[in-house]
């Protein structure tokens, strides 16, 4: 009989290959409603509080439909997340939030739904620069619009008490993600690839409250239970997918450290717990860890990145370079050519949500890990 | 092989654009404060503060023009750049690994950077890795997109920004601000916009006076010499050569038959060959959205300031889709187009993803689309003989369906 351990990355990995019977199931079993959020930055809270379910829509939930329509130069994600709503496969969303992430996913607000399709939209245009003058202002602005129309959507206000509640649980899950990675960096392999590709991705569809247990359960396998580990890996990029965690995790390479939007952007960052609420949540946008989808000239991403690559004690920097992702790929020289400076082994690896890369993958990371040897 | 008619214009057009990039060059050797920007900042700023403005997506249209895209786009991916990059990003760079295959000889130096996220997100990476390369100031206004109707909070936002800017760009060159030159600035910007509006208008006469090639070619000047007295001087001449043909029937094309709109950028090192190939079959390209958005301009206010900001905030790439379907069916009615030609322009997310979508909108109310893939200024994304046998069936339909100033 498998373990407690077992059991959550079991569940885990049943909500990640079917994301949309997860929220299905959870909305007969609550009887409430769900929103559709497009990556990444999307305030959850309000909808937390508004008493709905949040659900990251990565665009590889379904296989692409052969009646997209998208066009080649789109990333594998926006073709996956229109692709699928095209084709009717998410009824399951009652609601969608669409930020501002990128130029793509802007002009997709308008474009993708059908005529017929009536559920309620909302485009979360949030500030882009993170220090510029009035950033704040205007983001409040948006947090109280978005926190208006959640309310109308569920049919419940979003009141302060209830989103101050949602912030504390978010942070809870935060707190327990944090020291998910911290058990990463200290007991390298101790979580797999794979394992902890899963256990971001199901944060993203489930309630946070579950979420947390899970992540729980999977701090309690012990920590020196350690694989035969050849390389410390720092991975950075928009996600990984599973051929490349397959792959580092068969050539005995760990996770000790990283930078996916699909993992540490996302769950890094905590609103203050106090005072405005809605403030709160617009400082946290503005205060988050840099990413090349925002713009912030205190913290540059690559020293950033270079500042966590030290302290998670990675020996090689992984660049997993979304296709046709310009935000991300404007940086890829500049930070190879850091890790050149610095000495550290950098691979920037090709991702696409719908190409079968299994084998590529897999010869080029462990040419990498076998490089550092 | 018909052509397209020359205008005396673009004569003195060239050795304009040509003095243009010399004068960045020569601002450096001066000792005066140069600034790279992308082509939706309100550079009426920097010309009250004496900041000469150096563009780097001109110098991609250039390199375009001149078939060295390709070159150069590949000496940026040998540089680590990834091959589905903007073609203008990364023909900047190509340029700086290898000045000779640029036209102009590269861009000099700069002394600071302004970026205005308003035609596209990617340019603030663009110039984020610039000014880690040059180690000079960044300065990014945000101006958030609008789906539909403004938001309030945008444009308290935006406004803002401008408002502060005079202080940040004294604090980065050490200049004062001139508030005077600021307002003579942006009346000569307002002055050449009314005039290049003026000529674009002008093509909905029959026939053309002139085509959407020439406006590409002549564009130059409205995106990179804006509040200054040449690009004022230059349109009046544009304005009243045109005007003469119009007065005298005289069309750009001989025997124009169709008459077609085009939406995005143009395929710089076609341009020639994709003019020829349709005033050949008596087809003129009367108008572009892409030289339609440069009319856009700061409306007469109390505030000058506020109201630059209201104009930088409402261009056509920080616009939605719907808002862009609606321009394009009204200028197919004004301009009496047969039919629009998309170009899938690889390298502009902003401007191509969507276009599909706005296409079937048009087409089910009874607008001809067709849509062709390239790319503004990499040749290597460009199959000519897929180009022409579309255009030729296009037009072959059009022409089946002749019937003058049918899109109303």
């Amino acid at each position: 009989m498998p373990s407690g351990v077992e059991r959550a990355f079991r569940f885990a990995s049943e909500t990640c290959r079917s994301p949309a019977a997860a929220v299905s199931r959870w909305k007969w079993l609550s009887g409430r409603k769900a929103a559709g959020c497009i990556p990444i930055y999307v305030p959850e809270e309000v909808l937390h509080a508004a008493g709905m379910l949040p659900v990251t829509i990565w665009g590889n939930e379904f296989p692409p439909s052969p009646h997209g329509g998208v066009p080649p130069y789109v990333c594998s994600v926006a073709a996956g997340v229109v692709s699928a709503i095209r084709s009717g496969k998410w009824g399951a969303i009652d609601a969608w939030i669409f930020p501002s992430t990128c130029d793509t996913f802007q002009n997709a607000f308008e474009t993708l739904f059908p005529p017929e399709d009536r559920r309620s939209r909302f485009p979360f245009v949030f500030p882009a620069t993170a220090d510029t003058h009035g950033a704040t202002e205007y983001m409040l602005d948006r947090v109280e619009a978005f926190r208006e129309w959640a309310g109308e959507v569920s049919g419940r206000e979003v009141s302060e008490g209830a989103l101050e509640r949602s912030i504390r649980m978010y942070n809870e899950n935060r707190r327990v993600f944090a020291l998910l990675e911290e058990r990463m960096m200290e007991s390298p392999g101790s979580i797999s690839g794979m394992e902890f590709l899963v256990l971001s991705r199901a944060g993203m569809i489930l309630p946070k409250e579950g979420h947390t247990e899970i992540l729980r359960a999977a701090l309690s396998r012990p920590g020196d239970v350690s694989r035969n580990v050849r390389a410390k890996m720092f991975v950075t990029g928009i996600m990984a997918t599973p051929s490349v965690m397959e792959a580092m995790d068969a050539a005995g390479a760990a996770i000790v450290g990283n930078d996916l939007a699909l993992g540490h952007r996302y769950y890094s960052g905590s609103p203050e717990e106090e005072g405005d609420m809605p403030l709160s949540l617009a400082r946290r946008h503005l205060r988050r860890d840099p990413c090349s989808t925002l713009h912030g000239s205190a913290r540059p991403r690559i020293e950033e990145v270079f500042r966590r690559v030290a302290g998670s004690g990675a020996d090689r920097i992984l660049l997993l370079r979304m296709r046709q992702c310009e935000p991300e790929a404007g940086e890829i020289p500049d930070m190879a050519s850091a890790s050149r400076d610095r000495g550290i082994p950098f691979l920037c690896l090709d991702v696409d949500l719908h190409a079968e890369e299994r084998a590529s993958a897999k010869v080029r990371i462990e040419a990498f890990v076998e490089m550092g040897e | 092989m018909a052509r397209p008619k020359r205008l005396e214009a673009a004569t003195g057009m060239k050795e304009l654009m040509m003095r243009h990039f010399r004068a960045g060059w020569l601002a450096r050797e001066e000792g005066r404060k140069v600034a790279f920007v992308t082509s939706g900042a309100p550079v009426e700023f920097l010309h009250a503060m004496d900041v000469v403005p150096v563009y780097p997506e001109n110098h991609g249209a250039v390199c375009g023009v001149a078939r060295a895209g390709g070159r150069l786009c590949q000496a940026a991916e040998e540089r680590g750049y990834s091959r589905d990059l903007c073609s203008y990003w990364k023909i900047d760079w190509g340029a700086r690994i290898r000045p000779e295959e640029s036209p102009v000889g590269g861009l000099p130096r700069p002394d600071l950077l302004l970026c205005a996220n308003n035609i596209c997100r990617t340019v603030v990476k663009w110039y984020e890795g610039l000014s880690r390369f040059y180690r000079v100031p960044l300065l990014v206004l945000d101006l958030p997109f609008r789906h539909s109707e403004e938001v309030p909070a945008a444009r308290e936002y935006v406004r803002g920004q401008f408002r502060n800017l005079p202080g940040e760009l004294s604090r980065l060159t050490g200049r004062k601000w001139s508030e005077e030159r600021f307002r003579e600035s942006v009346g000569l910007s307002r002055k050449a916009s009314a005039l290049w509006q003026e000529c674009l208008d002008a093509n909905a006469a029959r026939p053309a006076p002139f085509t959407a090639v020439d406006q590409f070619l002549m564009m130059g000047p409205i995106v990179t010499m804006r509040g200054t007295p040449e690009a004022v001087e230059f349109y009046r001449g544009l304005r009243d050569e045109i005007r003469d043909r119009v007065r005298g029937g005289e069309g750009a094309v001989e025997r124009e038959t169709v008459r077609l709109l085009w939406d995005n950028l143009p395929v710089w090192h076609q341009l020639r060959s994709v003019s020829d190939f349709l005033a050949d079959r008596g087809t003129v390209l009367v108008g572009a959205t892409y030289t339609h958005a440069w009319t856009e301009r700061a409306l007469e206010s109390p505030s000058i300031t506020e109201s630059v900001a209201d104009a930088y905030a409402r261009v056509w790439l920080n616009m939605g889709l719907c808002h862009r379907e609606k321009v394009i069916r009204r200028m197919a009615a004004f301009l009496s187009a047969d039919g629009v030609i998309f170009h899938a322009n690889r390298s502009c997310k902003p401007y191509s993803f969507g276009q599909g979508e706005v296409a079937a909108r048009l087409h089910s109310g009874g607008v001809p689309c067709m849509l062709l893939d390239g790319d503004m200024a990499d040749e290597r994304d460009f199959a000519e003989g897929a180009w022409r046998t579309r255009l030729e069936a296009f037009i072959e339909q059009m022409g089946s369906r002749t019937d003058p100033g049918r899109v109303k």
